[in-house]
């Protein structure tokens, strides 16, 4: 099996395209730097490797070194048989920077070089062409032009690839630059020979970014999008959540309605239907978020976004590309953690990825979810426009933020300074405006819905069982003197100064083992509680059952601040080298959200 | 003058990026095009001196205030 290696500059559409070669899902956003892997798939009877971006060979962040260090490792690989080298059309100066250095370092290994002229459907757009035999005569190796959105060229591109992969002698390139430090020279050259006008392709660009990037306009459009996003979280994916709810319990009225009375009808009722199931309910919230994350992803917008933030984040001790990883760690941190690695400043990557946790991530979810809808009532209305459950929402992960700000500003303070002698400066390309990629896109909310449910769903099926066993015997007990009641009374102390008493203890105990934990289990426990056999939602008994405003809110900002989540400390383990640091944050995020939930408690 | 003195809408000609900037930042900027004789359009300057956004070769960038304060420029 051969190699076929993906390189180019970020942002040049190189994972779509990758994804469009292999069939494969990964990652795609309109945002400089979002493949940090190195990732492979099947092409044919070969092998396609997407490399992370760079803009030349000479790198400065990690994940350029990464790109760098691994360009040249697969360059010079013996089963490397060609290197693609992915331009972008509307970019072609900036991206042949990079594609001419490669195209000597293959030269000099004897592998065969194609160049991949991604975003034609552009150039195309704005009535214009690019000489793809001129182009290629002058650059010395085959170019192929190809649109990786609208699948134009995508068949010419795999066939000549494959030629040239199955070619006995590689086609080494007829021309190579002589000196590396020639390709910013000569990639001027070729592209005001070839490329296009630049202030066509600017244009809408520009009369966009000056409403985006308006002094006055900017962080009211920022903040808008950031509400209407996490406002969206809710209202979109309430009828959904309503939907998978009445689903659920329907079933279970259903299987019931054939099983006897009985430890197996309490077991299917109370651990299957009341623990598993309510933790089902929230799946659609989490594809909703992954949609709306994506849109934005797509739309070049979050490169805005950074710039925006930069001054405010700045003051925090952070960069505007923390922005990034903030955001999407509101999906998941362990990606988020990742993302981090486009920050250019040692330090403030280290800042960024400890406050990461500290975002909202979807785990949180279910149970943000299911406390406002006990503490807020459904039809309350916020400033007589947005739901007032979203408003909440929203004012939860506000709290996240805002608490990661404050650890940041301590964080910076505290780090050694040995980290900021090599600090960067703030340096973003901004991106052209597109609109979204609608299949890789449907195909990440998909995932995004059975990865949830594929990660958490063991373990919480195994908690909620666990949970019902220890509950249900001995047997003919009451739930209070049944053995979970009895390890529930003897834990309780800990739990008394946030006004919970020993159910919601082994909820929130459980949950440091995954936070979504905490909904089964609860469900379980509240399920076997009731005498009667109560299919409805969880949020009606916890209310019904008297749960205080001030042990509620405690108990919601405890879930805001700690982080029970163990591969997020293994990811940042992994990204730091150091256990200490990893299990010192998993540590204090536990104890800081300890004291602010007892706080609230006595407070409230 | 400095990149960062450019106003919203003024071109300039780079004449000399300053000998304090460190090896990595200086390959970064003649990376992107930032190379002496380069011409650069400045489109935008951020609030509270936020970032200056530039145009430069068909691309678009933003550059903090110390890294724009060690570019040399002239009209």
């Amino acid at each position: 099996m051969q190699r076929v290696v993906m390189v180019g500059k970020p942002n040049c559409g190189k994972s779509l395209l990758f994804n469009q070669l292999t069939g494969l899902r990964q990652k795609v956003a309109n945002y400089p730097g979002v493949t940090v892997e190195v990732k492979s798939g099947k092409f044919g009877n070969d092998e396609l490797v997407d490399l992370p971006g760079t803009y030349s060979l000479t790198a400065i962040t990690r994940d350029e070194e990464i790109a760098v260090n691994e360009i040249s490792r697969s360059i010079q690989d013996s089963r490397t048989a060609l290197v693609m080298c992915v331009l972008d059309a509307t970019r072609l100066e900036r991206s042949l920077v990079l594609g001419l250095q490669v195209q000597k370092l293959a030269a000099e290994h004897g592998k065969a070089v194609l160049f991949a002229l991604n975003f034609i459907d552009e150039i195309h757009r704005f009535g214009q062409d690019i000489e793809i035999d001129a182009l290629s005569a002058k650059l010395g190796s085959p170019v192929v032009a190809l649109s990786a959105r609208t699948l134009t060229g995508l068949h010419e591109l795999k066939t000549k690839a494959m030629d040239m992969v199955n070619q006995a002698e590689p086609t080494l390139p007829s021309k190579i630059i002589s000196d590396y430090s020639d390709a910013i020279k000569h990639s001027r050259v070729v592209a005001n020979e070839f490329g296009v006008k630049q202030d066509v392709v600017l244009k809408n660009q520009h009369k966009i970014d000056s409403f985006m990037l308006n002094s006055a306009f900017g962080s009211v459009i920022f903040f808008a999008l950031m509400f209407v996003l996490f406002q969206s979280i809710f209202t979109l994916a309430a009828p959904l959540m309503d939907g998978t709810e009445a689903a659920i319990g329907a079933m279970a009225e259903w299987v019931i309605s054939f099983t006897p009375e009985g430890i197996v009808s309490d077991f299917i009722n109370d651990a299957l239907f009341g623990g598993f199931g309510s933790f089902l309910v929230f799946v659609p919230q989490i594809m909703v978020l992954t949609f709306i994350l994506g849109l934005l992803e797509d739309s070049g917008y979050l490169a805005r976004a950074a710039l925006v933030c930069h001054r405010p984040l700045s003051f925090f001790g952070l960069s505007g590309r923390s922005f990034i990883p903030y955001l999407s760690g509101h999906a998941c941190a362990i990606p988020a953690i990742m993302a981090a690695r486009t920050i250019e400043s040692p330090h403030k990557r280290l800042v960024t990825m400890l406050t990461i946790p500290l975002m909202s991530c979807s785990a949180r979810l279910p149970v943000y979810a299911l406390l406002i809808a006990v503490l807020v009532p459904a039809d309350g209305v916020f400033m007589g426009l947005f739901n007032l459950q979203g408003a909440a929402f929203f004012g939860l992960y506000f709290f996240g933020i805002v608490m990661a700000l404050v650890v940041s500003q301590v964080l910076s303070k505290l780090l050694p300074k040995d980290l900021e002698q090599s600090d960067m400066p703030f340096i973003l390309e901004l991106p052209t405006y597109r609109l979204p990629h609608w299949k890789p896109l449907y195909q990440r909310v998909i995932t995004s819905g059975m990865s949830f449910i594929r990660r958490a769903g063991p373990i919480i099926f195994m908690v909620s069982v666990g949970i019902w066993v220890l509950g249900y015997f001995p047997q003919d007990s009451s739930l209070e003197a049944s053995y979970l009641g009895q390890i529930g009374q003897f834990i309780e102390p800990i739990f008394a100064p946030l006004g919970l008493d020993w159910r919601y203890g082994v909820a929130i105990l459980m949950s440091f083992l995954a936070r979504e934990v905490f909904v089964g289990a609860l469900g379980t426990l509240f399920g076997m509680d009731d005498a009667e056999e109560n299919v409805g939602g969880l949020a009606e008994r916890v209310q019904a059952d008297g749960l205080t405003v001030g042990a509620g809110l405690g108990l919601v900002l405890f879930y805001v601040v700690a982080l029970q989540c163990v591969a997020t400390v293994a990811m940042i383990k992994g990204e730091t080298g150091s256990n200490k640091l990893a299990w010192g944050v998993y540590v204090a995020y536990g104890l800081l959200a300890y004291g602010i939930a007892a706080l609230t408690y006595a407070v409230v | 003058m400095t990149l960062w003195d450019l106003q919203a809408k003024q071109s300039a000609e780079v004449i000399k990026l300053a000998d304090t900037l460190s090896p990595t930042v200086l390959s970064r900027l003649i990376e992107m095009g930032l190379d002496l004789g380069q011409q650069v359009h400045c489109l935008r300057r951020g609030p509270f001196n936020g970032p200056v956004v530039l145009e430069l070769g068909g691309s678009v960038f933003a550059l903090e205030k110390s890294l724009a304060q060690a570019i040399l420029v002239r009209h």
